[in-house]
């Protein structure tokens, strides 16, 4: 019954599948990885309730085999975290988009 | 405790693969296996995955698989087991 190739299939469900050895290698959280963990902790379940862990997942479920394939770990959390507070309207990916700009703008200043 | 099932009961879980948040995994579909254990009630985490409240609760149970019935060219001893928690939707008796 164990098609691998059975369309059905989501890409993130790859039970049984051959993905290789892991790499035990446990690297250090990056900066941005903790202060974005930090936000989605503060937005979840635990904090304000704003979205909960199996929205997060679906997120993931849902952002397509292309970009997931292309994300790491936090890389992941972070756009599926985005996802979902975009759904939920606290802001649009427009307003996202110009706060990133500003930002850009405003580092790239102080580093002149 | 709202379950149908007790420990011990065999169960089939649904072969089915419908699109959205599922909990149950791809492999496992279709397969025969015993109940374990019951894990308790829980909010249904398919529902809860698109911001509703998945109430009314849902039981989990965990149900345990002969890998020699899991996958076809399973090469371990033939009393290798695998346990798997499934929400009370994805079973039926059997």
């Amino acid at each position: 019954m164990a098609d691998t190739d059975d369309p059905r299939r989501g890409y993130h469900d790859i039970g049984g599948k051959d993905y290789g050895a892991i790499d035990p290698d446990v690297t250090e959280m990056k900066p941005w990885e903790r202060q974005s963990t930090a936000i989605s902790n503060a937005l979840g379940a635990a904090g304000r309730h704003i979205y909960v862990t199996d929205e997060s997942r679906r997120a993931r479920e849902q952002m397509g085999e292309p970009l997931y394939s292309d994300l790491d770990y936090y890389e992941r959390s972070t756009e599926s975290m985005k996802m979902i507070l975009v759904e939920k309207g606290l802001f649009s990916e427009e307003e996202l988009e110009a706060r990133m700009s500003e930002i850009a703008g405003r580092m790239a200043e102080a580093r002149k | 405790m709202s379950g149908n099932f007790a420990p011990g009961d065999t169960v089939q879980v649904i072969s089915t693969h419908p699109p959205g948040h599922r909990r149950t995994p791809y492999y496992i579909r279709g397969k025969t296996g015993e109940i374990e254990r019951v894990c308790g009630d829980f909010a249904n985490p398919e529902e809860l995955a698109y911001g509703f409240d998945g109430l009314p609760k849902k039981t989990l149970y965990r149900v345990r698989f002969k890998q020699t019935h899991v996958w076809s060219d399973y090469a371990g001893p033939e009393s290798d087991t695998v346990d798997v928690d499934i929400y009370e939707h994805w079973l039926l008796p059997a």
